[in-house]
């Protein structure tokens, strides 16, 4: 008997999850429905349970997806008992309750892990609770690639993404306010630097990654990943008075040149400094004229005065419209950590700091100003798109594998840069469609993913996703999902502080977890990178 | 040994018995015996009855109390007789397990009848078949008889309810064409909510 038959045999031979009913009815198109066992109650059987079904010669594994009562006898309905022994006399034989299920992956007998399903089980096979071996089967156990997000419902044995599958795409946290969608997105990037498997990009708008960030409701103190991770994290920090007031010292302060700012920004930027479609043409024309200063030179006619007999010798551009279009820029110009020229490109600095494999999280001071959070990321990334561009077109003429590395770029609010309009114009719709090629992946954060382009959330590999009330969120985040049907349910019955549905390319099969404890994570990731910082030190030695 | 009767007429579906003492039958539903030496036959008692020992001549209203009849005419009782039906639901032979089922055939008249005790109406009630043959014997008040039946085996069973409601289910599964058969039978053999908790 070979090791693999051995360990099936252990596998099904463990019978300790309780029996919930029979198979009954089912296709593959369709999935199984299983009567409920008169001695299960209906209310003990939640949706998005775990659950697997013994066929003769396949393990199956599934979620149950929808409970329903049946009847054999209509005129029960039409008098439905009223006394407590006749109703439960009744119950098995004029009225009984149903379960659907969607197996998605099965064990086989003699073979080694799991696969699809290609068939389904035969009628009268038992299902039953998942017992915890059977999860660690289908969901792994978590090691040093793998991280341990969550426990099925009811169940103790962890759910675990696989986080080389994960850094491959780009992926997605979706979920209402307050679904812990931060904690998670947390969670999943302290997991990928643990694991050393990719450089971490953080446009944090609401300064939840840096150091520390505040839970609401608790009102307690989260360690964020620099807390966790120490010097393998560096804040930059657009807002360093607010840094500062939070106790937080930023490693670096963000400062942008007028000239690091390319038309393109500023596209992305049309609806915050309400540009026309012309000013938008008009900008392309003077940069194409003055290139990389053409914001300052602009700037400066306009303060002068001298921008009437400048823009006489453009043809295309109408003067009023320009005019019209320095004012709006004044807004940019004015901000803050806007130079007119610096000598420490933050972009630069962080892209080094990112292809030397550290991780990066960029503050912006916790005021929701959509002005400075979009235009220091699209400088930013854009930058990144060039660099990795560059560096793997290198690496790949000198054969160098692993280079430039894995890079995960965190976008909170992300339906603002990845809207159907701005998607196609602007860097973010670039990276989410092609860069995957380029090492480059996105870790979308989003409360509206509906508002996020179609084409982009297809491209999305792995989902996150806690509780959503809007019924357009909630179709748009299965959208070209299989059996999105099925899974909609599940998602309608997410509890909204504890549990999320997980699914796509990192995990097996979609499924609903509790999230682990946060604080025990960190502690935990913390100890753990402590202790690895030390071996390495000793190596250094 | 308790005699209940001596049976009179007999067939492989239901024997008719004559009980030693006026008044004193067995129990509607109650579960009886009879052996014939090698194969005893078990029944379900369907119908007892009070008559004349001769058929052509009714009992008349006599207008006094059964204490006035028995010091001034106690010759009365000896004109009255006490008899039952009971249909057969199983038997076994003398060496034999016991089969659910009718026996190949009937009891010999001349036979007593005699009650079962607690552990052959457990063995005989284990599985709910006799629900079934009760159910098939189409007599007119067959609810009555069913309901009686599980009443007096579930008695016996140890954990009644438990046992009620698997009864009831048997009667659920075997009239599901007939809803209102089933409820009709489960409703008698309910147990009072109340008294139960």
């Amino acid at each position: 008997m070979s090791r693999t038959r051995e360990a099936f045999d252990a596998l099904t031979a463990d019978l300790t999850g309780r029996s919930l009913g029979r198979v009954i009815k089912g296709s593959l198109l369709e999935g199984i429905e299983a009567r409920l066992d008169d001695d299960v109650t209906v209310e003990d059987v939640r949706v998005g349970r775990f659950v697997v079904v013994d066929g003769a010669r396949n393990r199956f594994f599934s979620a149950v997806h929808n409970v329903k009562l049946a009847n054999t006898n209509e005129d029960v309905l039409l008098r439905p008992p009223d006394d407590g022994f006749v109703q439960e006399v009744l119950r098995g034989t004029n009225t009984y309750a149903t379960i659907d299920l969607r197996p998605k992956l099965l064990i086989a007998h003699g073979e080694d892990g799991v696969r699809p399903v290609k068939t389904i089980p035969p009628h009268f096979a038992t299902v039953r609770e998942a017992s915890d071996a059977d999860v660690a089967t289908v969901f792994g156990a978590e090691g040093l690639t793998s991280l341990a997000i969550g426990k099925p419902l009811e169940m103790t044995s962890d759910v675990c993404i696989d986080l080389e599958r994960f850094v491959e795409r780009s992926n997605a946290v979706f979920g209402k306010t307050g679904t812990g969608k931060s904690f998670l997105t947390r969670m999943l990037l302290a997991g990928v630097i643990k694991a050393d498997l990719a450089s971490v990009l953080v446009f944090d708008m609401h300064n939840e990654y840096g150091m520390w960030s505040e839970d609401e409701e608790t009102k307690k103190k989260a360690p964020a990943l620099k807390e966790i991770f120490g010097q393998k994290v560096l804040i930059f920090s657009v807002d360093p008075a607010s840094s500062r007031r939070r106790s937080v010292t930023p490693d670096y302060e963000v400062q942008i040149a007028l000239s690091d700012i390319e038309v393109d920004d500023l596209v992305l930027l049309r609806s915050e400094l309400n540009l026309s479609d012309a000013q938008v043409r008009d900008m392309d024309t003077l940069s194409e004229v003055w290139g990389p200063s053409w914001l300052q030179t602009l700037m400066s006619h306009q303060d002068a005065g001298t921008l009437t007999e400048v823009l006489e010798g453009f043809h295309a551009v109408h003067e009023q419209s320009v005019k019209g279009l320095a004012r709006n820029l004044k807004k940019v110009v004015k901000l803050p950590f806007v130079k007119e020229s610096v000598t420490d490109h933050s972009a630069d600095r962080m892209v080094k700091a990112l292809l030397e494999r550290r991780h990066v999280v960029i503050e912006f001071g916790g005021k929701t100003d959509f002005l400075s959070y979009m235009l220091v990321s699209s400088i930013v990334t854009r930058r990144i798109h060039e660099r990795w561009r560059e560096e793997k077109e290198k690496a790949s003429a000198d054969g160098r594998i692993g280079h430039p590395p894995q890079l995960v770029i965190t976008l909170e609010e992300a339906h603002k840069f990845l809207s159907p309009e701005a998607a196609h114009q602007t860097i973010f719709g670039t990276i989410a469609r092609e860069m995957r090629k380029y090492n480059v992946t996105l870790l979308v954060v989003d409360q509206r993913p509906s508002g996020i382009d179609e084409e982009i959330r297809s491209q999305l590999g792995t989902r996150v996703i806690g509780a959503l009330d809007d019924e357009r969120d909630q179709g748009s985040v299965l959208e070209g999902v299989p059996d999105a049907k099925a899974l909609r349910v599940l998602l309608n019955n997410l509890e909204a502080k504890k549990q999320v549905l997980l699914g796509g390319y990192a995990l097996p099969m979609p499924i609903v977890v509790e999230v682990r404890d946060y604080y025990d994570f960190a502690k935990a990731t913390r100890r753990a990178a402590g202790e690895r910082k030390r071996e390495i030190d000793l190596w250094d030695r | 040994m308790t005699r209940l009767g001596e049976i009179v007429e007999a067939s492989t579906t239901k024997l008719r018995a004559v009980a030693p003492q006026t008044f004193e039958g067995p129990a509607f539903g109650s579960f009886i015996k009879t052996s014939d030496g090698s194969r005893t036959t078990f029944g379900v008692v369907a119908h007892v009855e009070h008559v004349s020992i001769d058929p052509s001549r009714r009992a008349i209203p006599l207008g006094r109390t059964w204490d006035e009849l028995r010091r001034e005419q106690p010759q009365i009782l000896e004109l009255l007789t006490t008899e039952f039906e009971a249909f057969c639901v199983a038997f076994a032979e003398s060496d034999g397990a016991l089969c659910a089922y009718l026996p190949p055939v009937p009891p010999r008249v001349h036979d007593f009848v005699e009650p079962c005790t607690t552990e052959e109406i457990v063995e005989l009630t284990q599985d709910l078949s006799f629900i079934r043959t009760l159910g098939a014997s189409g007599v007119l008040i067959v609810a009555e008889l069913v309901a009686a039946a599980i009443r007096s085996a579930a008695a016996h069973h140890g954990d009644q309810r438990a046992y009620l409601v698997r009864a009831g289910r048997e009667v659920a599964d075997l009239f599901r064409q007939d809803y209102e058969l089933a409820s009709s039978i489960i409703r008698r053999i309910r147990v009072p909510e109340r008294a139960h908790r």
